[in-house]
């Protein structure tokens, strides 16, 4: 700023002089000029570069007071520097910078169509801001930096001679740095705009960065959430063609564990008007949690955890603080998350999931997902007692129809057999009829019947009786005796002595007998024979007759001498009709 | 009125008393013969007329069935073929015992004992005397009969 003395000292003297002076004011202006401008080059700041191209500008023109106004007329928006300003009026004049705008930058209107890098000098009563500036600045340029930032250069007085006019060749200096004003405030804000473009393009990256991490996470939520989904799709399939309440709990468990990642998990429905216990544990054994009280104990501290007054019927409620609320209940594994659900007052249940295998606590997402999976499970649940309750009585029903079938066959069988016993008891009753009526009647059946029973019982009692009779005649079961006939018994009497033995009763005998025969019955034969023949020589023939067609006597006494060794008996043939035929002798 | 009463008292109610006579003769003539078959035997071979080999058999179906047409007499069953039955035997016993007598055969009757009264025509008499009585038995209804109690259940149950 030594150069700043050089416009005071010059004096018209000489041409030489002149030329000389001439000379070292253009080399002190071009001075000026480079350092101003290698000054200004090192500056990027553009608040800092006015502030230092201020103090540059008044040295050379020799102003004791100057404002710079660098702004934004679309926005309305800059900086107000001054210097030799009293520290009120200069704060003051910052706070007119709209109104700065308003009256020298009135083209800002025009759209931002107006010429770059051009320096109008202007006269301070032209721009109707007469009033904004302090009184003195009559030296005013205007400029434009690029196409949104325009400035404002406003000095004085002046300190030769207190005037407000400048020289020619300080205008020129003045506008040759205002152009190094613009050049430097453009670079400066060029490399501010690239820095603030940079700025932003570190922001847009790294929101760029968040919004792809936000991205890669929402990605994975979803493959996860579509992975649940496919599961919960294929569970509806599964769980549709399940029957039996476990086997549904136990599907729909596995199904659970494995969409949401949970290492060991228990559901379990209790029946409290059936007093029974449906369970399905995965992950981790069951420690007596399907008996009734276990399991009653359970369902209850899960209810009570939820904070519900009442049991309302198909409803899931979760379960607050599920590894305190259910601690103590005999549960194998450390609980995470529970949910309670109930189909109505009697059948209620609970739904226990252990950790995730990576160890984080579910999302609320998925907890809200779970909680709904519960309630559709409550639609499978209820569906499979019904149809176990229908089953039941279907069973029954066609147990019932069974036995109804058993007890019509039965009547049909008891109908069949009345019928048979009335058919028959119609063939009793004419039986009987007929019976009535034959017994009025003689009937040769009932002679056969007693003839028969006759015969039966008079041989039956002759075979128990002491004095029975043989059946058939003792003699047609031994050899016949030697038999002779009339005439030679008649020679045997007559020669040899024989004695003639009348073997008929002693009725016969006494009525008709051969002369000189002996009475010997087989009734008397013993005594008889020890009386009469006992002494009589076994060589004596002895001829025997007495037969007729119901008794062979003569046969049974023959055969009862010979037995006593008698040697030579005899029987006549045709007995005594033959005797009297041949007109043997008879008595009496 | 009389005369159903005559022919009632000369029909039904001596029916009755000719059944309960008739068939104690023949209850009281068989037990005799049951216990001492051989002497019966002795006697049916007396008259002659049986073949040898019948008159054990003979001796011994005879007697019972004297005592079952008997006791079925006087209890009142099946009483006309009974009655014929025993008017059958009658008969034989007449023919026999008048076949004996025309042969002038020396035997006893044998209707009760084996050695009882010599057989006369008065047996023949007597003999026939039963048919008659066994005749009108079974001609007549009689009343008191067993198996007239159960011809009147008989009744009620197929009418």
């Amino acid at each position: 700023m030594e150069g700043g003395t050089g416009y005071s000292a010059v004096g018209p003297d000489d041409v030489g002089q002149d030329m000389r002076l001439e000379l070292e004011r253009k080399r002190l202006g071009m001075r000026v000029l480079l350092e101003t401008a290698q000054e200004l080059s090192g500056i990027l700041q553009p608040r800092k570069i006015v502030e230092t191209f201020l103090l540059t500008a008044m040295g050379p023109v020799g102003a004791r007071c100057g404002v710079a106004v660098l702004a934004r007329p679309a926005a309305c928006e800059g900086m107000v520097l001054s210097r030799g300003l009293p520290a009120a009026e200069a704060e003051a004049l910052e706070q007119r910078l709209p109104e700065i705008c308003d009256a020298y930058f009135p083209y800002r209107d025009l759209d931002g169509d107006f010429q770059v890098s051009k320096i109008r000098a202007i006269q301070r009563d032209q721009a109707g801001g007469d009033s904004l500036l302090p009184r003195g600045m009559d030296i005013l340029y205007c400029f434009t930096v690029d196409e949104e930032h325009c400035g404002l250069l406003a000095l004085g007085p002046l300190l030769a001679g207190g005037g407000t006019a400048l020289h020619q060749d300080a205008a020129d200096l003045l506008q040759s740095l205002l152009y190094i004003l613009m050049g430097a405030l453009r670079g400066a804000l060029a490399v501010s705009s690239i820095r603030q473009l940079s700025v932003d393009l570190g922001r847009k990256n790294d929101r760029l960065t968040e919004t792809l991490a936000a991205s890669q996470t929402a990605q994975r939520r979803l493959d996860r959430r579509v992975h649940q989904l496919a599961a919960i799709n294929e569970l509806a399939g599964e769980l549709a063609h399940l029957h039996e309440v476990r086997k549904v709990l136990d599907s729909f468990l596995l199904t659970m564990l494995g969409a949401f990642s949970v290492s060991s998990g228990l559901a379990l429905v209790l029946d409290r008007a059936g007093r029974g216990v449906d369970l399905a544990i995965r992950g981790a054994p069951d420690t007596g949690l399907s008996g009734f009280a276990a399991a009653d104990v359970l369902v209850y501290k899960a209810f009570a955890a939820t904070g519900a007054r009442s049991v309302a019927p198909l409803t899931v409620e979760p379960v607050a603080a599920a590894a305190d609320a259910l601690a103590g209940c005999g549960l194998a594994f450390e609980p995470a998350c529970a949910l309670f659900f109930a189909l109505d007052r009697e059948v209620q249940g609970v739904l226990v999931l252990g950790e995730t295998l990576s160890g984080e606590a579910l999302e609320e997402e998925d907890a809200q997902m779970l909680r709904a999976q519960v309630a559709t499970l409550l639609g499978y649940v209820q569906g499979a007692r019904r149809l176990s309750t229908i089953t039941a009585l279907n069973d029954g029903l066609v147990r019932q129809n069974e036995e109804l079938t058993r007890t019509v066959a039965e009547l049909t069988e008891a109908r069949q057999t009345i019928a048979l016993l009335e058919r028959a008891g119609e063939r009793v009753r004419a039986f009987l009829h007929a019976e009535g009526l034959r017994s009025r009647r003689f009937s040769w059946l009932d002679c056969g019947v007693i003839l028969l029973a006759s015969m039966l019982l008079g041989f039956l009692f002759n075979l128990a009786s002491p004095n029975g009779v043989p059946l058939v005649p003792g003699h047609l079961s031994r050899p016949p005796a030697h038999s002779i006939t009339a005439q030679k018994a008649r020679e045997l009497q007559q020669s040899e002595g024989a004695v003639i033995v009348d073997a008929r009763p002693q009725a016969f005998f006494e009525q008709r007998r051969v002369r000189g025969a002996v009475s010997l019955t087989p009734a008397l034969f013993d005594m008889v024979y020890i009386m009469r023949f006992a002494k009589l020589p076994l060589s004596t023939p002895l001829i025997v007759y007495g037969g007729n067609i119901s008794r062979r006597w003569d046969e049974d006494v023959a055969a009862r001498l010979l037995a006593r060794e008698h040697e030579r008996v005899m029987v006549i043939d045709d007995g005594l009709s033959a005797w009297v035929a041949r007109g043997y002798p008879v008595e009496p | 009125m009389r005369r159903g009463l005559w022919r009632d008292a000369l029909g039904r109610w001596l029916a009755l008393g000719f059944r309960i006579y008739l068939g104690g003769v023949f209850v009281y003539a068989s037990v005799y013969k049951i216990g001492y078959a051989a002497e019966f035997a002795e006697t049916i071979a007396s008259y002659q007329i049986v073949p040898a080999l019948a008159v054990n058999a003979v001796a011994l179906a005879l007697p019972w069935l004297e005592l079952i047409c008997g006791a079925m007499l006087v209890a009142g069953v099946r009483v006309r073929t009974v009655s014929a039955i025993l008017a059958g035997l009658l008969a034989v016993f007449c023919l026999a015992v008048a076949l004996n007598l025309l042969r002038e055969t020396p035997i006893d009757c044998g209707c009760f004992h084996s050695l009882e009264e010599r057989m006369t025509w008065m047996t023949v008499v007597r003999d026939l005397i039963w048919l008659g009585m066994a005749v009108h038995v079974f001609f007549f209804d009689s009343p008191l009969a067993l198996e007239g109690r159960y011809q009147s259940k008989l009744k009620e149950i197929a009418p």
